[in-house]
This record gives structure tokens, C-alpha cells and sequence, in this order.
């Protein structure tokens, strides 16, 4: 048998075969038995025939034989008589008297004749001759016998055989034979005549045995028996009637027939020959049961053949069908055999691949499902449906169905109690079989399963992990559709479900541990394909485009390792490859994964686990882009934060008790030290700061540690390696180190910073002052130049009043002095107007040689020291030369006793170290002028105050204070620096840093600047804002001979234009008010009156036409104060400009 | 229990190693002893060794549990963590006898 089991088809046809062999073996049998019969019939009817054809033949042939022996037996009978009866006649002819011879004769004859019984010869009378008869009486007369009287009557009559007769002698019957005895006349003479007994045929019809039942007929032609063998007693008698007389011997000579039943009712074939030469018939009558005793016996025989055969082949039948029942019999046994092996092995496959699926699948509904589907087909039942019951509640809820014809209503609850076919298999816990709900006295079925036509069913418990109960129920719509195997089989499905359920919660709880993992994770076997992967890493394939998701399976991860470009993927192949092999325990590298749209770094990490097929791999990917950057970015702002520390332009240091964790380059220069290294070096750092400081800082260091009160910021002494104590400003916080608290130290070497604070302070200061005594002079201006010019006029008119005249030169004076002391304030606020060009300082300085001589008087040396290559400079010459003065008469006044005043002037070059460290200073080419006197100088208080205006050291009186601030002003204004030098008894040097000009020098035409006579037909348009000022402006200018008109702001002035009237200058203040300045009436005006000259006026330097002290080119201006000749001067020269043009 | 011994079977069907046939096992053997039946044994079938068997018998997963009394034949399919019903069928086995 082959292992393979055979299918329900092969079984069907099995026991096909067998039915179908049970009946070809009944035909077989049937036809072996026809056959038997058939054949024996055709032989037996074949042998029947021929028997009755042999018998035919037989009858007919031993007839003719018979016919043929009788004859033979009558000719030899004729002869002989015929031989007596010429012996007869021959007697007769010799006169009949040789009786004795006859006798002899009639003797041999007889003895001739063995067949004959007797011989005798009668003569014509009828009357004995002579005979062998034994006493017989001689002539006895027998002429009444048949026999003589045809002789005697027919003389032709030859051998007549005369039907039987009883003998009168012997009283026997005979069968007369006679022949006539012609006389020698021709006339009757007699007749010599042979008896037969009938018993002569019979014993010779006796000896042929032609059977105890047939029988050899000797008839006459008519009917009367000769002899009959065997009944011989019937001779005589007529058989006239018998259809060989009455029907055969007419129609034919010979034959047979078949003769009718006979008196003892057997039918005979009937041979017969005609003797008609005697008229004698033979027939030979077989008889059929004789003919047919053979047949008859063969027929028995057949008969009995067959009867066994039929017994046999009957007897066989019996066995086969026993055979076939039995062997049914096992086919049934084999095919349910089959059937339930086939039933079992499709359990078990069922069970096989619900176990495989159990394995695979995460859906949990779709492997219900399946479960319910598989089920169905396995038992080959319609529906299945599994059942969860929830703790606490009463309903079932239905997990999974199949097959049900409600598919909609699959979900719906069923009751959990007993009454149902689930509830019941869930109150006994145990499988429930139901062979026809009909008949179920357990519990009802279900309304549900009812309507769905199910008959029989079978249910089974699920005992769930999660301490849930459930129950898997299947249901045919046939009646006892389950065997015991199909209880163990869903018992045994269950115990599946029961262990996927347990398998799931575990797989979603390893699943959620391993997905939670902030990694990508994958498992690989021996062969580095990919066993698993958690969720982080689908989503970064997924994102990144990599695999598809269900291809893990099918991947080889060292295969793509192996193919990626990067060396890091390379070298994870190895170490994977090495771990597997068991020759590296564990695995980490970090490695850049950058895209188009992302930076990202991972670090691979790969550990071995013990699979069942070998030592597999589990990889996992972290992402640490953050971490990377995080230490990417610490490590940068360490970098940058040590770069700070480095380069920090601020003494850093770290120190925990005074011992220094962190020291910068700038606190090693800052204190004298080649390098941050020497001052970690220090032991205890606080030998940085001046011993009076030391308990001070302690305290505070303590204080900052303990979370106490100390000052953040605070200034303390330092002192540096060559001992030389600096000016420090600590900003100190306490900061975490390690596991221990420590402070930092920000200091500030503030030296430096101390000195420009306080010369920035001093510089704001005299800007402030500055700028106040600015607005003080402007105001001043204004005033003067009223009272300056009124004083003027009242000069001119008390020409004739000494005293007033006086009066007015006084008023004049103190106005000029106030003009004076306003401009040097104005000069010393650098507000000043100033007209810088490009000037040959050696040529001014040599040009003031012999008025410094003068001024110096003679106790004081001068000395002059040009040098040859002396770059011009931007400066106005005229204030430069009021400068040099101002700073020789100084230098005279510290000199009362003489001494020497050395005036030189050389290029230098102010760099940035020195514009660094000296406020206002712009780094470049200067020309130097230094003024050097031998006085008693300067202590340094006094030198610090030196520029500072109204501050002198002379006594009250012999100086304004205001010259050196001039000085000052007047060189800042011109971009330039002064410096003092001095120490007291030892002189006082002041350098003056006038910047270099690159333009040519331009020669100034002093001797062309002619003043011009006023036009008489001027008309000039004041405009000025104080009304006082106006007035007397306009009170000169007509007393010049002008024409004004007046206006006091510009709006006004501007309307006024705009009038049409003919204007030939337009005289304006700057500053005023009105939203309007002079500067921007000039502008509109020169839009209206493109030629009419324009003069400005101010009292205050720093306006819309003076720039940095300096006027804008083509701008005409007449300052503020100024007399009436300069006024007259200015606006003849403003109008005479305009007549040039 | 010398009828125990000569008439009851139970045979346990499981794999080697098997976390659940080891559940299964104890399980058993905790019921045998608490019935005073230790003296049964469990004859312990493994199926990779006789899968044949295991078929014929229509043990389709492991572990399974076929107690064998006389003309009875009880499958228990699973750990038999619900031991109630081993305990069952073994009391009815002993009562029978």
C-alpha cells in the first residue's frame, strides 16, 4: 500500500470495483453456467439427433438386412424345394413310386435346410406324401390350407409364403413355405412345402439384440405377423392397422418412420423393407427409450455435470460473495479507515497551518477568521463562529464566523448562561456535542442556529491568558455530523487560539517594548537575512525609501551593507560577519546618514543572539543626531567658550579655594605672565592681588561659596610678576565644577580704562563746558553786536562830547574784549569759524619767528626747529599762528627769570596703539609743532586742569585761563591732538598734531581783498530773528546808504521775495527760528533769484553752513560781532561778488 | 490502587524541552499526586520521535493528555491548567473500578 493516503474518490472506486467484481463474477458464473447448459443441450440435442438419425439408419439398414436374411432364408428354402419338388415330379413322372426316395429326399432336404422345421410334400390331392413329420398319419389332407390352394390355383404362385399356421401334427405354428409341383403334364401335382417356426426369425431377431424393448417384425404384406422378436407371441396376429401397412408400405417399399406411442405407449423408429418377392415385410421397430438410453445416460450425465457445476459455480458464488461481502466488508473498514485517516490528516494539516498562521499573523480578526474558514473546511460543516466572553458580563460577543447565513448579524451576542449550546460548553468547561438539536434535552438551541438550519453542532471552551473566556462552536446542518476525532481536533484548535492569543498579548507587548525602543532594531540570522525589524525601523526604511515593507524577509542585510558606497557599512558588515561567527562580542560605531532633506548620525550597534539555526545578529541603529549635535554643539561652544577664554580680552579664572582650575592668556599678560600655563602652575593664586586685598577677596570667595551676600563686581588691586600693581575689576559667580563648587573670576585690568575714564571724563567735561560757553558766546554775539556797533555809532557822534566819546571808546573796548572773550570761548568749544586749508607750517612758523622773539622778550632763547620735509597740514593758518602765540606767551609767563623756548615741527605718524589708548586720537600722518619751554612746569594735577578755560595759574588779572583752551579747542577742531608734557622745575612741552594735507598748498591773495564802495541803488533783504539785532542791522545798512527791507524769519522773507520786489542781496541770519533756516531760505531764494549773492551772519559756529567748524564752500558769512566796517566791508564785498558774477 | 496500576494509561504527548509539555507534565503529576495516584505512571510520547503514533492516536498539537481506562478514552488538549477535569475523569476511573 502506498504511504500516500488515497482520496475519497479512490475509495468510492475501490468499492465500485468490488460491487462491480461481485457482479461480473455472478455473470461470469451465469455465463459459465449457460455456457455448461447450452453446450451440453447442443450436445445433448446433437447426440439426440444423431442417435435418432443412427437409429433411422439402423432400423432402416437392419431391415433391409433383415429383409435381405430373409431372403437368403427363403431362396435356400426355395432351392431346396424346388430340388424336391423336381424329385417330386420326377417321382411323379416315374409313376410316384419311389416314395421311399421321397421320403429320402424330403429327409435330406430337410436336413439341406437346417432353417425349416418341416418338410413335406403333398400331393395334388392335398394329401400327405411324404414328410418329416413324426406320426403324422399318411394322407392326412391339408388341402384346406391357404398355402395349397394357391399353389394348386395359381401355378405361378413360385414360392409362396403363407402367413402362419398352427400345425396340425405338432399343433405348433408355422410358417408355411410352399412351391407347387408341376406335373410332368404341366398339371398340378402337388406341393412341396418347408415349415418355419416363427421361433427361427425370432431367435435370429433375438440374437441381434436390438434391445429388450424394440422389436424385428416378420410380417406378411398384409399385416400378419411372421415373427416378432421379441412378444413373439403375437404371431399371427394382424398388425393390418399399424401405420407400416395402413400408411408407410403404400406410399414406399422401405423406410422409417417414427411410429406413434404403441400399446404400451413408447413411440419406436421403425425401419421397414418390403420383400416383395414373398410379400413379406420386416421392420425393425427401435425402441426410443433404447435408442435414447445412452443419450438418456449422457443427458443424466450432463445433467449431473451440469448439476455440479451449477453446485460448483454455486458453491463458488457463495464463497465469492462471501468473499466480495468480506472483502466489502474491509473496503468499507478501509475506507472509513481511509476517510478517517484523510479526515485526521486534514485535522492535522488544518491544525498544522493554523499553528504556521498562529505564528505569523498580528491581525487578529483576519486569523479568526481564517480559523473559523479552515475549520469549516476541515470538517466539511457549514458554520463556526468563536465567542468571547468578557469577565463580568452576560453576553457573548462574537469574535470571528463563518458560513452563517446572517453574515450581518455575526456580531451579535449570544447568552453565556447554560441555556445555550456556548453557554453550557462554558458552564462544564468541557466540549459539548450536539448529534441533532431535535432531540437535545440539554439545552436549547439557539434561535440563531435554528434559523440557520443547524442540526448538529459541537463546542469547545477557549480559556483565554488574559483570564477571558470564549468558546469555539461549529455546526453542520446534518444530523450527527461529528465523530470523536472532530472534538479532539476543535479542542485541539482551540488550544491554538487559546496559545495565539497568549502569543499575541506577548507579541504586542514585545512589540511594544522593542517599538518603543528609540532605535532601529532588526534581527538577523546566520546568514544575515533579515528575521525582524521593530517599528522605528519601517518607518525610517519607509521614510527614506529604502525596502518595501513586507521585503525585510526576503533582504540580506550584510548583502546591503556589503553594496553600500560607505566604508562605515563596510566595516559593519565585518563586525556583524565576526559576531556571528563568534569572534567579536559585541559591536558599536557611529556613522554619518545624510540625505537631501536631513542631517543625520546613528550609532550601529550589534550584539550576537542564539537563534535556534546558529548565532544571529541583532542590530540596532540609534539615532544620536541629536546627541551628535548636542556634542557637536557643546563641543562647539566649548571650543568657542575656550576660544572666549582664550581670547578674551578679560582675565578669566577658575580657582576652587584659590587653586586655579582654569586660567586664560589675557590674566597671565595681564599680570605678567608668559602664559596661562605659568599661573595654573601657581599654587595658590591668590598672590595675584595686593596683600591688603587678600582677606577681602577670601571673605568674599567664602562668602559666594556659602550662598552669603558678596559683591558681584567689585574693583580690587592686583599685582603683577614684576611686582607693579594694576587696577582690576572682578566680576565673580560662583559656577559647579565637577562635584564641587568653584568661583570664576572675571578680571578686568582697568589701569588702562581708570586713565581715559578720567581723561573721557575731563574731555566731557570741557565739551560740556564747551558746549555751554558755546551758547553763552552765541548769545553774547548778538548782544555785542549790538552793543558794539551802537557803541561804534555813538563814538562817531560825540565826536564833539569828549566825555561821551569816551564813554563810547570805553563801551566800545569792553564790547571788543567781550567780542574777544566770546570768540576765544567759542574757540575753546572748537564752535569757532575756521577756515582750514592746506598750509607750509614751516613757512608760518618761520613767519611768527620774529614776533615770538618779540613777545619772548629777551631772557628767553628761542630756538626754531623745522625740519626740511615738513608735510603741509590742514589747519587755518591764522588761528594756528594765535595758537603758537598763545602757547609762547604761556611759556614766557613760566619763565620769568629766561630760559628757552624751543619751537619745532616734524612729521609723524600716530598709530593705532596710540589711537588706542588716546581718546579723539585718529591714527595717521601728522605735523607735530612742539612748543618746549624750561619753566617750572607743571605737577600733574595742574597739567590735568591746563586746557580746562578760566583755569590759570597766573595770578588774578594776568591771564584769562582761556588761552591754552583755545589752544585745545582750536585743535580738536581741526582734527587734531595736543599733548602736555611737564614736570615741575623742569619744563612743560605741549605738541600739537596738526593732520597732514594731501592737496596742494593754495597761495591766499590778501593784497586782492579790496573793499568796495556800496552800491547807493542796493537793495538788501534782512532777515534776522532778534528784533534788536535786526534794528540796528538795518539801522547800519541804511546809514551805509542801502536799501533794507526787513524780515524776521524766513517765511516771511521768503513771501517778500516771492512779491517780485527787486532784491540785490539777501543778508541772513542763520539760526533762527520758524522751522526756516538761513540756509534754507538762501536755497529757495536761489531758486527765485538764481543771481542774487546771498550773505549769512551768525553767531554760533556749528550751523547749517559751518560744518565741523568749517565753512561750506561758496558760503559768504560775516560772524557775529562785528563792527560797522565789517559789516560795510563784508556786504560791499557780497555785492561786488555778485557784480563780478 | 493495584487496579489503578494495572488500568489506567495516560499518556502525555508533548516535545522534549517544551515549555508547555513541562507546564503539562507538572500539571499532571500534581494531579496524580493530589488523587494519591503517583504511583500511575505517565508515559511520556514524544512526538518527534513517534510521529506515527501520534497520528494513529489523533493527537493533533502538544501537549495532549489521552487517559486510557478499559473501553474509555478521554483527550486532553492543552497544559491541563484547568485540572478539574483530569481530576474528574480520574475519580470516575477510580470509582468504576
Amino acid at each position: 500500500m502506498s504511504d500516500q493516503p488515497k482520496s475519497f474518490d479512490a475509495e468510492e472506486h475501490d468499492t465500485v470495483n468490488v460491487r462491480r467484481l461481485r457482479g461480473v463474477a455472478r455473470t461470469v458464473v451465469a455465463a459459465i453456467l449457460l455456457a455448461a447448459i447450452a453446450a451440453t443441450g447442443l450436445e445433448l440435442y446433437t447426440e439426440r439427433k444423431n442417435l435418432l438419425e443412427d437409429a433411422h439408419r439402423e432400423a432402416k439398414t437392419l431391415a433391409v438386412s433383415l429383409a435381405e436374411h430373409t431372403r437368403y432364408v427363403l431362396e435356400i428354402t426355395d432351392l431346396a424345394l424346388q430340388h424336391l419338388a423336381q424329385q417330386v415330379e420326377q417321382d411323379l413322372g416315374q409313376g410316384g413310386t419311389g416314395h421311399q426316395n421321397l421320403i429320402d429326399a424330403v429327409k435330406l432336404t430337410a436336413e439341406r435346410i437346417g432353417t425349416v422345421q418341416n418338410i413335406i410334400v403333398l400331393g395334388n390331392d392335398g394329401r400327405i406324401r411324404a414328410s418329416t413329420l413324426q406320426g403324422v398319419a399318411a394322407g392326412t389332407d391339408f388341402s384346406d390350407r391357404t398355402y395349397f390352394r394357391v399353389q394348386r390355383d395359381n401355378p405361378n404362385a413360385g414360392l409362396f409364403v403363407g402367413t402362419p399356421i398352427t400345425g396340425r401334427v405338432e399343433n405348433i405354428i408355422v410358417v408355411p413355405i410352399s412351391r407347387r409341383i408341376t406335373a410332368a403334364d404341366g398339371t398340378f401335382g402337388g406341393v412341396v412345402m418347408a415349415t418355419i417356426g416363427p421361433g427361427y426369425f425370432a431367435s435370429y431377431y433375438t440374437t441381434l439384440n436390438v434391445g429388450s424393448r424394440s422389436a424385428i417384425l416378420l410380417a406378411h404384406e398384409t399385416g400378419t405377423v411372421i415373427a416378432r422378436a421379441p412378444a413373439n407371441d403375437t404371431v399371427g396376429l394382424s398388425f393390418a392397422e399399424r401405420p407400416l401397412f395402413s400408411e408407410y408400405l403404400e406410399n414406399a417399399p422401405a423406410g422409417t418412420y417414427v411410429s406413434p406411442p404403441q400399446s404400451d405407449g413408447e413411440i419406436r423408429i421403425t425401419g421397414y423393407e418390403h420383400i416383395d418377392r414373398y410379400g413379406l415385410v420386416v421392420a425393425v421397430a427401435k425402441h426410443r427409450g433404447e435408442i435414447f438410453a445412452p443419450w438418456y445416460r449422457n443427458v443424466a450425465y450432463h445433467t449431473l455435470g451440469l448439476l455440479l457445476l451449477t453446485a460448483f459455480l454455486a458453491g463458488s458464488m457463495v464463497y465469492a460473495q462471501g468473499f466480495f461481502k468480506h472483502e466489502e466488508f474491509l473496503l468499507v473498514r478501509l475506507r472509513e479507515g481511509r476517510r478517517r485517516y484523510m479526515r485526521r490528516a486534514m485535522q492535522q494539516r488544518a491544525v498544522s497551518l493554523l499553528s504556521e498562521r498562529a505564528g505569523m499573523s498580528e491581525q487578529r480578526d483576519e486569523f479568526l477568521a481564517n480559523v473559523a474558514q479552515v475549520i469549516c473546511k476541515t470538517l466539511n460543516v457549514e458554520m463556526c463562529q468563536i465567542l468571547r466572553l468578557e469577565p463580568g458580563e452576560e453576553l457573548f460577543r462574537s469574535l470571528a464566523g463563518y458560513g452563517w447565513a446572517d453574515e450581518v448579524e455575526v456580531s451579535v451576542h449570544a447568552a453565556s448562561g447554560g441555556f445555550t449550546h456556548a453557554g453550557k460548553c462554558l458552564v462544564e468547561s468541557m466540549p459539548l456535542v450536539t448529534g441533532d438539536y431535535a432531540t437535545e434535552q440539554r439545552f436549547e438551541a439557539s434561535t440563531r442556529l435554528l434559523r440557520n438550519q443547524a442540526r448538529s453542532g459541537v463546542t469547545v471552551p477557549l480559556r483565554l491568558s488574559d483570564g477571558g473566556q470564549g468558546v469555539l462552536g461549529v455546526y453542520s446542518r446534518t444530523a450527527g455530523a461529528f465523530q470523536d476525532d472532530d472534538t479532539v481536533f476543535l479542542e485541539s484548535v482551540a488550544y491554538l487560539v487559546t496559545g495565539y492569543f497568549e502569543r499575541l498579548r506577548e507579541y504586542r507587548l514585545r512589540k511594544a517594548v522593542l517599538d518603543g525602543v528609540a532605535a532601529n532594531i532588526c534581527v538577523l540570522n546566520p546568514e544575515g537575512r533579515i528575521l525582524l525589524v521593530n517599528d522605528g525601523w519601517q518607518s525610517f526604511a519607509e521614510e527614506n525609501g529604502l525596502q518595501a515593507v513586507r521585503a525585510w524577509n526576503d533582504l540580506n542585510y550584510l548583502d546591503v551593507c556589503d553594496a553600500a558606497p560607505e566604508p562605515e557599512a563596510v566595516d559593519l558588515a565585518n563586525a556583524i560577519r565576526r559576531i556571528i561567527a563568534g569572534d567579536l562580542d559585541r559591536f558599536a560605531q557611529e556613522y554619518a546618514c545624510h540625505s537631501p532633506g536631513s542631517r543625520k548620525w546613528f550609532r550601529a550597534m550589534v550584539s550576537p543572539v542564539h537563534l535556534d539555526e546558529g548565532i544571529g545578529a541583532i542590530v540596532m541603529h540609534v539615532d544620536i543626531t541629536e546627541l551628535v549635535l548636542a556634542e557637536t554643539e557643546a563641543e562647539q561652544t566649548k571650543k568657542r567658550l575656550e576660544t572666549l577664554v582664550r581670547e578674551a580680552k578679560i582675565g578669566i579664572l577658575v580657582h576652587s579655594d584659590f587653586k586655579p582650575l582654569v586660567a586664560n592668556e589675557e590674566l597671565a599678560t595681564m599680570f605678567g605672565y608668559d602664559d596661562a600655563g605659568d599661573i595654573m602652575a601657581l599654587g595658590d593664586v591668590s598672590m595675584l592681588f595686593a596683600d591688603d586685598e587678600r582677606e577681602r577677596i577670601t571673605g568674599y570667595y567664602n562668602k559666594r561659596l556659602t550662598g552669603d551676600f558678596s559683591p558681584g563686581l567689585y574693583s580690587v588691586k592686583g599685582v603683577r610678576l614684576d611686582g607693579a600693581e594694576i587696577d582690576l575689576e572682578n566680576r565673580a559667580f560662583p559656577i559647579d565644577w565637577g562635584t564641587g563648587r568653584a568661583v570664576c573670576a572675571m578680571l578686568t585690568d582697568v589701569t588702562e580704562q581708570r586713565l581715559l575714564e578720567e581723561r573721557m571724563s575731563e574731555a566731557q567735561r570741557l565739551e560740556s563746558i564747551g558746549q555751554l560757553t558755546g551758547g553763552i558766546a552765541h548769545d553774547f554775539n548778538n548782544l555785542l553786536t549790538v552793543i558794539l556797533g551802537n557803541a561804534e555809532v555813538l563814538s562817531k557822534r560825540s565826536t564833539s562830547d569828549e566825555m561821551s566819546r569816551k564813554l563810547a571808546s570805553i563801551m566800545l573796548h569792553a564790547a571788543k574784549r567781550g567780542a574777544d572773550l566770546t570768540s576765544r570761548l567759542l574757540a575753546f568749544a572748537r564752535r569757532q569759524v575756521l577756515d582750514p586749508r592746506p598750509s607750509d607750517i614751516a613757512t608760518v612758523v618761520a613767519g611768527m619767528e620774529d614776533l615770538l622773539t618779540r613777545t619772548l622778550g629777551e631772557d628767553i632763547e628761542l630756538n626754531v626747529d623745522v625740519v626740511d620735509d615738513l608735510w603741509p597740514a590742514m589747519v587755518d593758518t591764522a588761528q594756528l599762528e594765535a595758537a603758537i602765540l598763545n602757547l609762547c606767551i604761556n611759556a614766557r609767563d613760566a619763565m620769568p627769570g629766561g630760559g628757552y623756548l624751543t619751537v619745532e615741527a616734524h612729521n609723524t605718524r600716530l598709530d593705532e596703539e596710540y589711537s588706542s589708548r588716546h581718546a579723539d586720537v585718529e591714527p595717521g600722518e601728522y605735523v607735530m609743532i612742539a612748543v618746549t619751554d624750561s619753566g617750572f612746569g607743571m605737577d600733574e594735577e595742574t597739567a590735568s586742569k591746563a586746557f580746562e578755560p578760566f583755569f590759570t595759574t597766573k595770578e588774578v588779572g594776568q591771564g584769562t585761563g582761556l588761552g591754552l583752551s583755545m589752544v585745545f579747542g582750536f585743535i580738536k577742531q581741526t582734527n587734531g591732538h595736543i599733548r602736555i608734557y611737564s614736570e615741575v622745575d623742569s619744563g612743560t612741552t605741549i605738541k600739537l598734531y596738526l593732520p597732514r594735507a594731501h592737496d596742494e598748498i593754495q597761495e591766499t591773495d590778501d593784497d586782492n581783498q579790496t573793499v568796495h564802495a556800496a552800491a547807493d541803488y542796493a537793495h538788501i533783504l534782512l532777515v534776522e530773528d532778534d528784533h534788536l539785532v535786526r534794528e540796528h542791522v538795518s539801522t547800519q545798512l541804511e546809514q551805509l546808504g542801502y536799501t533794507i527791507t526787513s524780515a524776521p524769519n524766513g517765511p516771511e522773507a521768503l513771501a517778500i521775495l516771492e512779491g517780485g520786489e527787486p532784491f540785490d542781496l539777501l543778508f541772513t541770519d542763520v539760526v533762527m527760528p520758524g522751522g526756516m533756516s538761513g540756509k534754507d531760505l538762501a536755497d529757495r531764494a536761489a531758486a527765485l533769484r538764481p543771481n542774487m549773492p546771498v550773505l549769512f551772519t551768525t553767531g554760533y559756529a556749528e550751523s547749517a553752513i559751518i560744518h565741523q567748524g568749517r565753512l561750506d564752500k561758496g558760503i559768504l558769512l560775516l560772524p557775529k560781532p562785528y563792527t560797522i566796517g565789517e559789516l560795510a566791508e563784508k556786504v560791499a564785498c557780497a555785492l561786488n561778488g555778485a557784480a563780478d558774477k | 490502587m493495584h487496579a489503578q496500576e494495572t488500568t489506567i494509561r495516560l499518556s502525555l504527548y508533548g516535545t522534549e524541552g517544551s515549555r508547555t509539555t513541562l507546564r503539562a507534565w507538572t500539571n499532571i503529576t500534581q494531579v496524580l499526586e493530589a488523587l494519591g495516584m503517583d504511583a500511575v505512571p505517565v508515559e511520556f510520547v514524544d512526538v518527534l520521535h513517534h510521529p506515527e503514533r501520534t497520528f494513529d492516536d489523533g493527537v493533533l498539537v502538544t501537549p495532549t493528555l489521552i487517559v486510557l481506562s478499559e473501553d474509555k478514552r478521554h483527550v486532553l488538549v492543552g497544559t491541563v491548567e484547568d485540572t478539574s477535569i483530569l481530576r474528574e475523569i480520574l475519580a470516575v476511573q477510580v470509582m468504576e473500578q
